[in-house]
């Protein structure tokens, strides 16, 4: 192999992106372990207690990943070691931090703000970062990420429950962010949502979790219609304050493709009358559990020139004749979820002919 | 001179490569031009169609291989508007790297000396895929590599945790 220089090697290796292989290259010779690590672009770290010992030899990766409890000096070690990182995913497992299954009680120390504010300072590169269930991120640590990754195009902080309106105050001034979660942060109000739709974010949003944000109202999600070329859109389990004062500004986002409204209970018939004449991208819309919506919300669906997607399970005002007109009068149709208790209220000879018609799955 | 004129008498301009086995490989400006290395050189020399630049070649390129490369680049000069677009001109990449372990890295490092890199791409890619699923040993015995680690550095291997990382 000595035919081949560094760099030639260089490019076979980064052609190798099993780390199965990559490992048995990395113990060929010297100097294919040198080049492995040069060329090692994507690392999963499954347990940061040794991080210290094989971090440092790779200093040229781009995507980084943990989902076991991190700590701040990992997390500075990381910000150091890898200034070139574009995407860092410290997604935590459910089992060990959320559901608190450790046998002694005794939690390892994760990461808070100070090791988010390490990474924000160093990877200037950074374009996607996502911190679901890193309960110890709060405002401090995300303001500094707004602050610094200006390129940052996705960011997700679900369940990260210390994070307030502050923090979405800060996100305001990111000017490439396409994607936000920001579910399961319980602290979020309207005037966090206020901030969303102003300033250059709103201009650039594409797709906005809020699921489980219980606090938010109408008042806020009336807002969020200056978000201009919004696509998804979650506001499921965000509680009974959402109604179709909030349901029906929403409409008016035609750009809106995806809608999750899943139990909005006092969300009724009226706002999918609006979402259908005036969102006629809509591709996917999801009302599980709204319990106010009939068959004549449902029914304005007929003809719509776009709806793949429909869920409407838990919907109890909805008869099998509504969900059968619905069906058989729109063409677009791919996929429906409805409810098992449905099942028994519609002919199988019905059930037969709508199963031609698109996919049909009893939740 | 510069490159991409043409001769007076109409005659296209040709460029001679010469292996270090004595083969001679006569191509047109077009083909060279596919490669970086050819293209540098003969904007300072020049070269004309009664009296074409002879280049030699090191001895690494043997004229098999340089076979090889030339076959791409007029393939790739000719580009994807002849013989079925740019679908056939895939499947030609793909058959050009259908070569035994010796040729693909000698190709390889033809590619990376003449700066040919859609081609270096190709061939890179085709060795990486030839060494997937192989244990340490299965890379060593295909490329000829002997392991130079000492006992002490086998140790801080190991000792890096193979499980730590993936």
């Amino acid at each position: 192999m000595e035919r081949l220089g560094d760099d030639e090697l260089g490019l076979v290796l980064r052609s190798v992106d099993r780390w199965r292989d990559r490992k048995s290259c990395a113990r060929v010779c010297r100097r294919w372990r040198r080049v492995e690590a040069l060329t090692r672009a994507v690392l999963r770290v499954l347990d940061p207690h040794y991080l210290p010992r094989f971090l440092p030899r790779f200093p040229n990766l781009t995507a980084l990943e943990a989902a076991t409890p991190i700590s701040d000096p990992d997390l500075d070690l990381i910000a150091r070691s890898c200034p070139g990182l574009e995407s860092l995913n410290l997604n935590a497992r459910r089992s060990r931090i959320e559901l608190d299954e450790e046998p002694h009680g005794v939690e390892p120390r994760d990461v808070t703000d100070a090791g988010l504010c390490a990474i924000a300072f160093c990877c200037r590169k950074l374009k996607n970062i996502s911190l679901r269930r890193r309960k110890g991120v709060g405002d401090v640590g995300a303001i500094e990420l707004a602050k610094h990754a200006k390129g940052l195009s996705s960011l997700d902080l679900s369940w990260c429950s210390k994070v307030t309106d502050r923090a979405v105050g800060a996100f305001c001034a990111f000017s490439s962010l396409m994607v936000l979660c920001l579910r399961g942060c319980p602290l979020l109000s309207d005037s966090g949502l206020a901030c969303l739709a102003t300033g250059p974010l709103s201009r650039s949003l594409r797709v906005l979790d809020l699921s489980e944000c219980d606090q938010i109202t109408d008042l806020g999600v009336c807002l969020l219609r200056h978000i201009r070329c919004l696509e998804e859109l979650s506001l499921a389990d965000c509680g009974p304050k959402i109604t179709d004062v909030g349901g029906i500004a929403i409409a008016s986002i035609v750009s809106l493709r995806r809608l999750d409204l899943s139990w909005l209970i006092n969300l009724s018939d009226a706002t999918l009358f609006a979402l259908a004449r005036n969102c006629s991208n809509m591709d996917e819309i999801n009302v599980t559990g709204c319990e106010l919506v009939t068959g004549a919300g449902i029914l304005s669906y007929s003809n719509h020139p776009a709806l793949k997607i429909l869920v409407l399970t838990s919907c109890y005002g909805v008869s099998a004749h509504d969900v059968e007109q619905m069906m058989l009068s729109c063409r677009s149709l791919r996929y429906v979820g409805l409810d098992k208790s449905l099942r028994g209220w519609m002919p199988s000879s019905v059930q037969e002919k709508l199963s031609h018609i698109c996919r049909i799955d009893w939740l | 001179m510069s490159e991409g004129t043409k001769e007076p008498d109409g005659g296209e301009e040709k460029v001679v490569l010469k292996t270090h086995d004595g083969q001679e490989f006569t191509v047109d400006m077009a083909t060279a031009n596919q490669s970086g290395t050819l293209k540098n050189l003969l904007s300072e020399v020049g070269s004309s169609s009664n009296n074409p630049q002879v280049i030699p070649l090191p001895s690494s390129i043997t004229s098999r291989v340089l076979g090889k490369v030339v076959e791409y680049c007029q393939r790739h000069a000719a580009g994807g508007g002849r013989r079925g677009g740019m679908q056939a001109l895939e499947q030609f990449d793909e058959e050009l790297v259908e070569l035994d372990k010796d040729m693909l890295l000698d190709v390889t490092y033809a590619a990376a000396f003449l700066d040919v890199p859609r081609l270096l791409d190709l061939t890179s890619q085709a060795v990486a895929d030839a060494i997937k699923n192989m244990s340490v040993e299965e890379v060593r015995h295909y490329f000829g590599v002997v392991s130079d680690f000492t006992e002490e550095e086998e140790k801080v291997i190991r000792s890096e945790c193979p499980w730590a990382f993936e």
